[in-house]
């Protein structure tokens, strides 16, 4: 199978993993703070915190942190393949098309979102943070006009420049993370949002460079890709690893489902380009996956109210389930999953389908 | 059914979902006219392939190979015929 398609593959896995990824999160929450609703104790409530459900959430929500990394380097692969050919086209029409095709979905789904929770956004982060790499791809696509001739005349220097600017921009959260109180912390805060294009900056850049150089990559992988597979055992181990180091440092209860460790980075891109090193091994459900992979952006802006609705449900009227973490997660997973492709499939068969691009993407 | 208008159905049926005009100029740009974006356009390859059973390889993965209806069937035809 060829890189190209291999993508879609790989966006198929990712758009899985994001609802693998928040009803993990919802089920931290259902271990800590909502354990009052099937135990009779205060909230928030860290007992659970060491057991064998809290390690295997906390594991596979880790392994699931590729997701977003792996949207944006198939995201930058795809828009450079726009430059290819007789002339290039990632030029202002087509940046102004792409992000005028992504403001619709992602004003609507941020909207439907505040009006499902009532909550009213109060700081610019409460808007752009639930769907940031909608808000991330929007200021990459406003940069590709200059990052693509990079990436096509001088790639090292590119890749540099990016992989500096992104650990720096996380880093300037590590401060927030472990507790330790700086001056200027709030500022360092305020400079580095994730939603700001720093953060994620290397894997969009990764994707225009190996679809710009594609011959050569492809040349590279086949030599390195046991040592690609190393690297993503290693870095999730090392991921693991590091939140738990974090969780102690901070000593007190619980680090909290929101930390994004340095070693995230180095697994995240591992896993891409080991994705590709291994394009010739033929994937179970590849059929499926590549439906998925299509339907990535309308998965991505669904599953957050539906597994958002079907937890407060659950809360409500199953409050025994939420200490049952097997049925707590694969109903959350089936909803989050479920409920927007199904979502989806209705919108294409009924009359709402000329919305269906503005809805879902 | 032609080849062009296999392409054509499959573009307003599936990628546009009727959301835009139900019959295309088989000359115009559908990058362009904003019709086609890279996932649209590897959904447009996966359709060819399977379609009318020719390969495209990473290299051919180029906008102007499926940059109008009548360029994605000279692409087609060229496959065809080796």
């Amino acid at each position: 199978m060829g890189i190209t398609r291999r993508l879609i593959l790989l966006n198929g896995l990712a758009a899985l993993m994001v609802p693998l990824h928040h009803a993990a999160a919802y089920g931290l929450q259902a271990m800590f703070l909502w354990t009052d609703r099937y135990r009779a104790v205060a909230v928030p409530n860290y007992d659970q915190l060491g057991t064998l459900p809290y390690y295997a959430i906390m594991v596979s929500r880790e392994l699931h942190s590729f997701a977003v990394p792996a949207f944006l380097f198939v995201s930058g692969f795809f828009l450079a393949i726009m430059s290819k050919g007789s002339a290039s086209r990632v030029n202002r029409n087509i940046v102004s098309q792409r992000i005028m095709a992504l403001l619709p979905p992602f004003l609507l789904w941020t909207l439907f979102r505040f009006v499902l929770i009532g909550q009213i956004p109060s700081s610019i982060g409460d808007v752009l943070n639930p769907y940031w790499f909608i808000v991330l791809l929007i200021q990459y696509y406003l940069l590709s006009p200059w990052l693509v001739p990079w990436a096509k005349n001088h790639w090292q220097s590119l890749l540099v420049v990016a992989a500096v600017l992104q650990l720096f921009a996380q880093g300037l959260r590590y401060p927030y993370f472990l507790g330790i109180d700086l001056p200027g912390l709030e500022l360092m805060l305020t400079l580095a949002p994730r939603w700001l294009f720093p953060t994620q900056l290397f894997n969009f850049a990764l994707g225009v460079v190996v679809c710009l150089h594609l011959d050569s990559v492809q040349k590279w992988l086949p030599r390195v890709r046991w040592l690609l597979l190393l690297a993503v055992a290693a870095s999730a181990v090392l991921m693991v690893v590091e939140y738990q180091l974090a969780d102690r440092y901070v000593g007190e209860a619980w680090i909290g489902p929101s930390f994004t460790g340095l070693a995230d980075n180095l697994y995240a891109t591992s896993v891409c380009l080991c994705f590709l090193a291994f394009s010739h091994v033929r994937l179970p459900f590849a059929k499926s996956l590549t439906e998925i992979g299509s339907k990535s952006m309308g998965i991505y802006l669904a599953n957050i109210p539906a597994i958002y609705v079907v937890a407060v449900a659950m809360y409500h009227l199953t409050p025994w389930a939420l200490g049952n973490q097997i049925i707590y997660q694969a109903v959350l997973i089936a909803a989050g999953l479920g409920g927007p492709l199904l979502l989806m499939q209705i919108a294409r068969r009924s009359r709402a389908r000329p919305l269906y691009r503005y809805v879902f993407g | 059914m032609s080849i062009e208008a296999d392409i054509e159905r499959y573009i307003v049926e599936e990628i546009l979902l009727g959301s835009g005009d139900s019959r295309l100029d088989p000359n115009e740009s559908l990058i362009d006219a904003g019709i086609l974006d890279s996932l649209a356009l590897l959904r447009l390859i996966g359709f060819v392939e399977e379609r009318f059973g020719v390969t495209v390889d990473d290299v051919e993965v180029v906008p102007d190979n499926f940059e109008s209806i009548n360029a994605t069937k000279a692409f087609i035809e060229m496959k065809r015929n080796g």
